[in-house]
């Protein structure tokens, strides 16, 4: 087996050294600072982004708390002038009522009042009406016309009368 | 046919001397400074970019540097870091030996005893060296299992200290033994493909795809390998550094 020959041994031993030697020196001087170099900014670039998206976040949060504000103050503001609104309405509205009532207990007041005279007026038509009747009827009864004021009078007895 | 062990034969391509020793550039150099120069091109131009999103050679590197790191985490802990570059090195040299001496005519390095044990030896050195270092006399009671009751002491101890040392040659076997079968497997069938292809096309057709499905083990065996070494020695690494 040629693995086995001795003669070999020192050859395979130094050029090992030699070789690995400068696989050695080339990977830890050059290769390795490289890929730690690179995988430690890739590191801090993830980690830098990540703080920036946070940071973005954030504000995101900050605008959407200020709009949210906004939106409730608008929303009172609104709340409130239609309340006033509403209120005033109201006031108008009673007040505009009262004037009607007002108005139209007066003119309620004026009708009764003209009634009232009106009725009277009729009332004092109905005694001459029933003078003027009763003195006809006495003529005709009788043949001679009645003394005017015992008609009056007996009348207004007989409307007392009927109208106690 | 020639030996299934001949692809092993050190040839010297140029023959070198220094004093009486002779450390001729052989095939077996030849591909030691074809990987190191594969390996140096990969890892280098690779990460030259330096990109924040890594392209496919990027990504491939960081892959590589991910496994280890994670591998050195999990099994010597952040003390395993000073010495994440070797492993990393370790790690990477063997796999692209064990991979490119799987290439047609290409030759194995990791396939000889000398290369395997000479690199765990110097782990086994290096560890024990790095363990008197960090804990001093206190370094020898990792030859005794904290906890066991005193008289188990003169069985435990030698068997402790056997196992120790047995280390740096299960460690420089494995390796070999797996690389050298491999080959040995590969040579043995395709020997097979030729003999019975040459006189019929179809049964020749039937080693040729237990030739193809040989070769994948291969593949998976030559990282498995390199992962396996790696990670004894992280394990061999954590010993010493936090004892038992």
């Amino acid at each position: 087996m040629p693995q086995f020959d001795t003669s070999t041994f020192v050859s395979q031993i130094f050029w090992l050294v030699v070789t690995f030697a400068v696989v050695f020196v080339f990977i830890s001087r050059v290769a390795l600072p490289r890929i730690s170099a690179t995988l430690e900014n890739r590191q801090r670039k993830i980690g830098d982004d990540l703080a920036k998206a946070g940071e973005l976040a954030d504000q995101t949060d900050e605008v959407m708390a200020a709009y949210e504000a906004r939106l409730a103050e608008a929303r009172a503001n609104a709340h409130e002038e239609l309340h006033a609104a509403a209120t005033r309405a109201a006031a108008e509205a009673d007040k505009q009522n009262a004037a009607l009532a007002e108005t139209l207990a007066a003119n309620a007041a004026a009708a009764r009042e003209r009634i009232a005279a009106e009725s009277a007026a009729a009332a004092g038509n109905v005694s001459e009406i029933a003078e003027d009747i009763a003195r006809q009827a006495v003529e005709r009864l009788i043949g001679s016309a009645p003394d005017s004021e015992a008609v009056k009078s007996a009348v207004a007895a007989s409307v007392q009368d009927r109208s106690s | 046919m020639a030996s299934p062990l001949e692809q092993f034969t050190i040839k010297p391509i140029l023959d070198l001397k220094i004093g009486e020793t002779d450390i001729s550039f052989t095939n077996s150099s030849l591909w030691m400074t074809i990987t190191a120069v594969v390996l140096i091109v990969f890892v280098v131009v690779g990460t030259q970019r330096r990109a924040m999103v890594p392209g496919r050679w990027q990504s491939a590197v960081e892959y590589f540097h991910q496994v280890v790191a994670d591998m050195v985490r999990d099994n010597v802990g952040a003390q395993g870091r000073r010495y994440f570059p070797f492993i990393f090195s370790l790690f990477m040299f063997i796999l692209f030996g064990n991979l490119l001496g799987l290439l047609p005519k290409s030759f194995a390095f990791t396939s000889h005893l000398a290369v395997t044990f000479a690199i765990a030896a110097f782990i086994f050195v290096g560890v024990t060296i790095i363990g008197i270092v960090t804990h001093g006399l206190k370094f020898f009671t990792l030859f005794f299992p904290h906890g066991a009751p005193l008289v188990t002491a003169p069985l435990l101890i030698p068997i402790e200290i056997i196992s120790y040392f047995s280390r740096p040659v299960s460690l420089s076997v494995r390796l070999f033994a797996n690389m050298t079968v491999g080959h040995v497997l590969l040579k043995v069938i395709a020997g097979g493909v030729v003999a019975l292809g040459s006189f019929f096309v179809l049964p020749g057709l039937l080693p040729l795809a237990l030739l193809v499905a040989i070769t994948l083990l291969e593949v998976m065996i030559a990282v498995i390998q390199a992962y396996v070494f790696a990670i004894l020695t992280c394990v061999y690494l954590n010993d010493a550094l936090h004892l038992h």
